[in-house]
């Protein structure tokens, strides 16, 4: 199937063409100073390989918008690397912006064809960015000279990479797990998790496994060496979000309405968490597989977004603009609270707050412990990608292009909560 | 083939614009009126996501709306994942013909569009037609389009493609009709009959019936078979993948992973599966009813049978694109005697505006008085017709009554029952006593309440309604009003959608239409069935408030404890409608077969009603308490205030053009109006300066205003012009090179009253102040002008897709335009122009027109013509003067009705109806003198003046996407009153025929 891959926006003439223009108009290249990369704080989408979208400081609201960057583009559900004082930020139009942390300028730019969905992967001074559309969907640039050192792949891939060792993962929309060496590009090993599934789902790592899922529902645990399978699961609805996992469990969150925790050893189910059918919290098992009932016209099912998992806690929202806490062992309810518009972008959770971003626009703070509204502020458009932290400073990618810094107010009269 | 009341409006507005000392000498413009009969006074109901726009005799039915748009936004904010950032305006209007009126869309909204979303303000409107039901599905289907639209907008900017594209239109109609609810009874009917009469359209060219009725279900099953194959959310992945590929087929590719044809392919076997497994013993209604109209589109059949002895079937139908009452004589078999032949014609005529072919049955009375019901004016009307003495007795119209259907007789012919649609938006039952002049109402509630039928004792009405305790799933069944006790009785009962009922000839069953749901719930064919009349003793029925009705007595309960039988007579594939029940025995029906609806006719009732198809026992004691939808009130809702207007833009363009001759030229133009579209107001800046000196003296200004929120629409508007101007009008400019420089500053004043929908009176003032001056003439003239005109529009004409095919339209118009400062002009002008359709055939057409306009007086201007639109072989411009007559006549003929089926290269290019035409033109222009002796040869030829003129030849017309007509002519022009033959031409030209 790679064939229907081709991409519509760029053909052969039209490469050279703008080859020739960007030439002649100067290209604009991604190479940073040591100083910013080093230390890097949200290396990948979540913060860590758990995708966890936690952090152990707290970031008090209420918050105060120290910045906004124009980044003349959407974003996808990819969050933001934080690198030492830069920030990296992928578009929908191809683009890789650097941020800077401080001022929110841009002080670097570059271009790698088509839509970027999933989040960047870093390492040693080289960033891996996935493309969405076309051909040679991986590739790699050095930050420190600026050079694209290689590109790989001939189906697109929409979700975000990961690294482990020398070698780059990533699924891709037909489906396939491949690992990439780091080094050149090379293909190490791929397997197909299902014919004519594609993965649009983060993967975790966790130690040396990779947990990766695809959108017909398909969890499978692999060797990142060689790919090779050690446990295979059935989140029985599809998978399009990032996964989270602590060291015992990976938590999976499906397009209708389950969240299921899987032992990360053997693939068996912990819990299970379900929001559309029967009583809510109440798994009701075998209710899911791709086909809807013939003939029937289904209930809406609920969008669950990434969850956010704490040391006790995982917190996820939904398309019914309900954000839930679960007890992180278990999967029974602490608290739920009304965001007012879907969530479709995983929270992030500090000590005691967590934040949300809704696709009503509002950035909203709730207390870690009982889900009460502490803080909200509504900014331009819809926040669908996922949150990234450094510090007390967190940042948020908005439509309808921006780029936001928020950090704690020092004073507090201006608080909107309730 | 809009013929847009705003169309004339805004050129007439232009016209004015461009030429104003002399608005006198150009003719009015033709097209049909859209008439705002009513004075909305609208209000506004905010909900958490919505402004629900209304007006005061609706607000039961807006809070109905208010509720159902909150329950659809709750649910299709899970279906897209996705939430509105904005607060969509939902305009709801309690009738279709309320929702006609409307001025959000300048185009005529016909019988049966449930709604509309449009783009440039995201509103949506959407009128009820009595059935909440239909109400809430249509506000589903309309906020999948918001929904949509916002999201699909969305990915374009956030992947900053360019804007150019969206979604198939089968698609997002396909995708609103799945996500509104359970696929209804329509849906299983054109889908089983595409697949059983094999018309199924494939996905591959599913581009040929854009925008047809097959169209939006065959996008729905696309719809439910993707989501049943792939997950719903492949849907969603559809939209969010649509930026991938200006080929939509493309990125059906790379979502589903398939080839696409292998998807067509699926669909089309999955589709197949689903409707062949049920085939075994299903009958066509072809071959087991009798065919009585079975040519064009016919419904509503009634039957009479005359003191002769001869036996008539009239119906409702459109076999050539008006609508009209039909009679068609029969035999004793029921078989047709003959063609059926026009009784009434339907959208010609004030009176006659418009029959709905598909809403409302005919009744006919014992002694021969058909009474049915047509549009007249702001709401229907019911016509009483002689069909004895043949001619037409009354016509009533009621006063609050909007629309009105289904008028039935009682036995006596004294009284007529109907249903009708009140301003509150809800359908209730209404009985007229034509002796006494007195109406009564017998329902009055938010149920639907249809089709009434008297019982032959005249004691009974059976009626169809959801007013059923299953009516909260959208079931129908036949209820039986009491007139001595005037209470409510179930006659059928069930999850049925249960229709048309007419009493046995004996009273003692019913015939309907009913389609079942089976386990999967999915309906099944709409076939006929019986049930046995109610008890007629009234004791035996009690009330349960305002909806349901059981039976109550013992004797009532014993018998309704058995059940009451129903008997299925038929068994078709498709659907039945409007069944009759003749004391002949015969049952006449409407039959949907091969995408056309026929009148046909089953004999030996009674041997069906004995040996039915299946039988069924349904027990009414189970009705339990009427149901009710929420509402969202306004002590519910967040506050609702009165509508004010505020402006907000609609177009904005800037345009700049370099000219060798003209120099650089630019300028702007803006367009704002209300919500409501009622109120436009119209901007213009343009700058002709040859300099930087020049540019305040070349500065074009006009500013305009329209208002069409009141029957009479009114324009107005200032204007400044200046500059050097090309005026080939202008009887002091060169013949050759007709330039003049001219200073204009003015105003005027533009009013339309619309008689009818086919008539209008239209009149015109301006005041302006006019220099002119003409250098090398030495002509240098100041002028403080008045012009006034007055002017009646006639047109009734029905399109083809090539031009008028059938009708009249014709206009006449005076002006007087004068300087009341110098009197440096002053002229009167006069104009008539009428053309006339003669449809000779079914397809063919003889198109006539004649027209003469005058201009007389001082500095009189010059009227010119040629060109493909008047006088062909002549350019365009070529013949001008004072007067003229001009005629013109056309006969046209089809050559391929649909060309693509012999060259399928030709479907991609919607190429359509290749006509061919024969034609004769003849004009005739002069100024002074009608042969104008003292003219120059030279300047004779030149102008086209003092000689007839004319052409004859033939052509051809090819429509493209249904919406550009090519033309080309080929032919001999004609001069000295066709003596004298003077060259052979070719004319090709884009445009309508006249």
């Amino acid at each position: 199937m790679a064939s229907i891959f081709r991409s519509s926006r760029v053909s052969g003439r039209l490469a050279l063409l703008a080859a020739v223009i960007g030439g002649m108009s100067g290209c604009s290249t991604l190479r940073m100073d040591p100083q910013h990369i080093m230390d890097p704080v949200w290396p990948v989408e979540g913060g860590d390989t758990f995708r966890s979208n936690a952090v152990p400081d707290q970031v008090d609201p209420p918050l105060q918008q120290r910045w906004r960057f124009n980044a003349q583009a959407g974003f996808g559900p990819v969050s933001p690397l934080v690198l030492g004082d830069a920030i990296l930020v992928a578009t929908r139009k191809g683009e890789v912006h650097a941020v800077d942390l401080e001022s929110g300028k841009r002080f670097g730019r570059d271009e790698f064809g088509d839509a970027i969905e999933g989040t960047p992967a870093y390492a040693d001074g080289v960033l891996v960015v996935p493309v969405a559309w076309g051909g040679r969907a991986v590739r790699a640039s050095d930050l420190l000279t600026g050079d694209r050192l290689w590109r790989t792949g001939d189906i697109p891939v929409s979700s975000g990479l990961t690294v482990w060792g020398d070698f780059v993962l990533a699924g891709d929309v037909e489906g396939y797990v491949r690992a990439w060496r780091l080094e050149d590009g090379e293909e190490a090993w791929s397997v197909q998790l299902d014919e004519r599934a594609g993965i649009y789902s983060t993967p975790v790592l966790i130690g040396d496994t990779l947990v990766v899922a695809s959108d017909r529902g398909r969890v499978a645990a692999l060797d990142p060496s060689d790919g090779s399978l050690f446990w295979s699961a059935d989140a029985g609805a599809p998978v399009q979000v990032s996964l989270a996992a602590t060291e015992d469990m990976v938590f999976v969150a499906t397009t209708r309405g389950s969240l299921r925790a899987l032992d990360t050893r053997s693939g068996g189910l912990r819990w299970a968490y379900d929001v559309t059918n029967g009583e809510e919290g109440e798994y009701v098992a075998d209710q899911g597989g791709l086909a809807m009932r013939r003939g029937s016209f289904a209930p809406p099912q609920k969008y669950l977004s990434a969850p956010a998992a704490g040391a006790r806690d995982l917190v996820f929202g939904a398309s019914d603009g309900i954000v839930r806490s679960l007890d992180i062992e278990d999967g029974s309810l602490n608290w739920e609270a009304n965001a007012s518009a879907a969530v479709s972008a995983p929270p992030v959770i500090t000590a005691e707050t967590v934040y949300v971003g809704t696709m009503g626009g509002l950035l909203m703070g709730f207390d870690r412990h009982d889900g009460s509204l502490i803080w909200n502020t509504e900014l331009d458009g819809r926040i669908k990608s996922a949150f990234a932290l450094k510090e007390s400073l967190l940042i948020v990618l908005a439509e309808p292009r921006y780029v936001y810094a928020y950090e704690p107010d020092p004073g507090d009269d201006e608080t909107e909560g309730e | 083939m809009l013929c847009l009341r705003l169309r004339h409006f805004a050129l007439a507005v232009l016209w004015c614009a461009v030429a104003l000392p002399a608005t006198g000498q150009y003719t009015s413009h033709f097209g049909r009126n859209k008439i705002q009969y009513e004075n909305f006074d609208w209000h506004i109901l905010k909900t958490e996501h919505f402004d629900i726009y209304h007006y005061e005799e609706m607000q039961e039915l807006a809070e109905y709306g208010a509720a159902f748009a909150e329950e659809a936004y709750e649910e299709l904010q899970n279906r897209f994942n996705f939430s509105l950032t904005h607060r969509p305006p939902l305009i709801f209007y309690s009738s279709n013909l309320h929702f006609k009126q409307t001025n959000i869309t300048p185009g005529f909204i016909p019988d049966g569009v449930g709604g509309f979303f449009e783009f440039l303000k995201g509103r949506v409107v959407i009128p009820a037609n009595g059935n909440v039901h239909q109400f809430r599905r249509v506000i589903r289907h309309e906020l999948v389009h918001v929904f949509t639209y916002a999201k699909v907008l969305r990915v374009i900017r956030d992947h900053r493609v360019p804007p150019e594209r969206f979604l198939p239109l089968w698609f997002t109609e396909g995708l609103a009709e799945y996500w509104s609810g359970t696929p209804d009874a329509s849906h299983e009917m054109i889908m089983r009959d595409a697949v059983y009469s094999n018309y199924l359209v494939p996905l591959s060219n599913i581009y040929r019936i854009s925008g047809t009725f097959l169209m939006y279900k065959q996008g729905e099953a696309l719809c439910r078979f993707l989501a049943e194959t792939w997950g719903e959310e492949k849907l969603l992945r559809l939209m969010e993948n649509f930026w991938k590929d200006r080929d939509f087929r493309h990125v059906l590719e790379v979502t589903f992973l398939e080839d696409f044809h292998e998807i067509d392919r699926k669909w089309q076997e999955w589709l197949r599966e689903r409707y062949f497994q049920e085939i075994d013993g299903l009958e066509l209604a072809s071959l087991e009813a009798g065919g009585v109209a079975t040519e064009g589109f016919n419904a509503k059949p009634t039957f009479y049978r005359f003191p002769d002895g001869s036996r008539k079937v009239y119906f409702v139908g459109n076999l050539t694109g008006y609508s009209n009452v039909y009679q068609v004589e029969i035999d004793s078999l029921f078989r047709p005697l003959g063609e059926p032949e026009i009784l009434i014609r339907g959208e010609r005529t004030d009176n006659f505006e418009a029959l709905h072919v598909f809403e409302s049955r005919m009744g006919i009375s014992g002694d021969g008085k058909l009474a049915f019901v047509t549009k007249s004016g702001e709401t229907d009307v019911i016509h009483v017709y002689d069909l004895v003495a043949n001619t037409l007795l009354a016509t009533y119209g009621f006063d609050g009554l909007v629309a009105v259907h289904s008028p039935a007789w009682s036995p006596d012919g004294n009284r007529l029952v109907f249903s009708s649609i009140t301003a509150s938006g809800f359908s209730d039952l209404f009985v007229y006593d034509i002796a006494a002049g007195q109406l009564h109402r017998l329902t009055h509630d938010s149920y639907d309440d249809l089709d009434p039928s008297w019982s032959p004792d005249g004691r009974r009405i059976a009626f169809s309604s959801d007013r059923t305790t299953t009516g909260k799933h959208n079931a129908y069944n036949i209820f039986a009003y009491d007139l001595d006790e005037g209470m409510i009785g179930y006659v059928t009962f069930g999850e049925r959608l249960d229709h048309s009922p007419r009493w046995s000839p004996d009273g003692r069953q019913v015939v309907f239409t009913s389609a079942v749901q089976d386990a999967d719930g999915r309906y099944g064919a709409q076939n006929i069935w019986t049930a046995e009349a109610p008890p007629d003793a009234s004791p035996e029925m009690a009330s349960f408030g305002s909806g349901a009705i059981a039976f109550q007595s013992d004797v009532a309960a014993d018998r309704a404890s058995s059940g009451r039988r129903l008997r299925r007579l038929t068994n078709l594939t498709t659907s039945a409608f409007d069944p009759v029940w003749t004391k002949e025995g015969h049952l006449l029906f409407t039959g949907f077969e091969h995408m056309r609806f026929s009148i046909r006719s089953l004999p030996a009732a009674d041997s069906l009603w004995a040996h039915p198809r299946s039988e069924e026992i349904v027990d009414p004691t189970k009705a339990e308490e009427p149901w009710t939808f929420a509402r969202i009130g306004l002590q519910d809702s967040e506050e609702s205030v009165r509508y004010r207007k505020q402006f907000t833009l609609d177009l904005a363009q800037t345009i700049v053009s370099q000219n060798p001759v003209w120099g650089t030229q630019g300028g702007a133009a803006l367009a704002f109006s209300d919500l409501m579209g009622d109120d436009k107001w119209f901007l213009t800046v343009y700058n002709n300066a040859r300099g930087s000196s020049d540019f305040l003296n070349s500065l074009n200004v006009a500013i305009a205003r329209q208002q069409l929120h009141r029957r009479t629409n009114i324009a107005y508007g200032l204007y400044r012009f200046a500059g050097l101007r090309y005026d080939i009008t202008d009887p002091d400019a060169a013949r050759e090179f007709p330039t003049l420089w001219e200073t204009i500053y003015g105003g005027y004043g533009l009013i339309s009253y619309p008689i009818s929908m086919f008539r209008r009176v239209e009149a015109s003032t301006s005041l302006s102040w006019d220099d002119k001056s003409i250098p090398w003439a030495q002509v240098d003239r100041q002028a403080l002008l008045i012009s006034n005109s007055v002017s009646l529009v006639h047109d009734n004409v029905l399109w083809g897709m090539n031009g008028p095919i059938e009708g009249y339209r014709g206009s006449v118009m005076t002006a007087w335009t004068t300087d009341v400062l110098y009197s440096n002009v002053s002229y009167l002008t006069f104009a008539g122009d009428v053309r006339h359709y003669w449809r000779l055939h079914r397809y063919i057409t003889f198109a006539s027109r004649g027209m003469g306009r005058m201009n007389t007086g001082r500095e009189a201007r010059l009227f010119f013509m040629g060109g493909s639109w008047d006088l062909r072989g002549f350019p365009l411009f070529s013949v001008r003067g004072q007067k003229m007559w001009f005629t013109s006549h056309e006969l046209r003929f089809p050559i391929l009705l649909a060309p693509w089926l012999s060259l399928p290269v030709l479907a991609p290019l919607g190429v359509a109806n290749l006509h061919g035409a024969f034609f004769f033109d003849a004009a005739h222009a002069w100024n002074a003198s009608y042969h104008e002796p003292g003219l120059s040869d030279r300047l004779r030829r030149q102008l086209n003046i003092g000689e007839t003129v004319g052409a004859i030849g033939g052509g051809l017309r090819l429509n493209l996407f249904g919406g550009l007509v090519l033309r080309y002519d080929v032919g001999y022009r004609y001069r000295d009153g066709f003596q004298y033959r003077e060259r052979f031409f070719k004319q090709f030209f884009f445009g309508w025929d006249f």
